[in-house]
């Protein structure tokens, strides 16, 4: 499901970014393309972003899923604690790169996030 | 080989109360398991992964405490 959301993701981005750079954000092209080569650009592009977006937010997607089941099971419990304890290690474990101080950003952020998420799905 | 009709009635009398005594320990559990895991709202019809690590414990942990009170209650009165 994360990789087909990314998917999703991929493609809207692409076309913002089409639209909107046009000759500056593309190759330039030095004559002008037709319709059906600028087409065909685009969606290479669009191909290649998409996939790239699509592995990112599945490998966010199951580590944040498998941590809360993993969070769960051991607290034989379920409420909404469970996504703020799997959404800070996923935080963390995603901002790893930005030492002890970025990790707790992104544990709390990220908890923050998926505690919104849930609190909006159960008034659902 | 025959037992004689004494000791029939005698085992079946056993035997009954051994299976109302399993029942009974099988309601009691299934009772207070269901009490003290289940969230009452009521969401959804299928366990989830919380509720269902709390029955896997609260079942064992009760079958457990039967069995140690079982000891100590026969230990007493052999």
């Amino acid at each position: 499901m994360g990789a087909g959301l990314g998917a999703v993701f991929g493609v809207f981005m692409v076309t913002m970014d089409a639209a909107g750079g046009g000759v500056g954000g593309l190759e330039p092209a030095p004559e002008k393309q037709t319709i059906r080569q600028a087409l065909r650009q685009m969606l290479t592009q669009t191909r290649l972003r998409s996939a790239s977006y699509a592995k990112g937010f599945a490998a966010v997607g199951a580590l944040f899923a498998g941590s809360e089941c993993v969070v769960e099971k051991v607290r034989a419990k379920h409420d909404i604690y469970n996504s703020v304890y799997a959404g800070c290690a996923a935080g963390a474990v995603l901002a790893h790169s930005a030492g002890p101080k970025g990790m707790c950003v992104g544990c709390a952020s990220f908890a923050a996030f998926s505690a919104l998420i849930d609190k909006i799905m159960e008034h659902d | 080989m025959a037992a004689s009709k004494e000791e029939i009635a005698q085992g079946i009398k056993v035997a009954q109360q051994e299976m109302e005594y399993k029942v009974d320990l099988y309601n009691r559990m299934v009772a207070a398991c269901f009490e003290k895991c289940m969230d009452k709202r009521y969401k959804e019809g299928d366990l989830n992964v919380g509720e269902n690590s709390c029955v896997d414990r609260c079942s064992s942990k009760y079958w457990q405490v039967t069995g140690i009170v079982g000891q100590l209650l026969g230990g007493q009165q052999g």
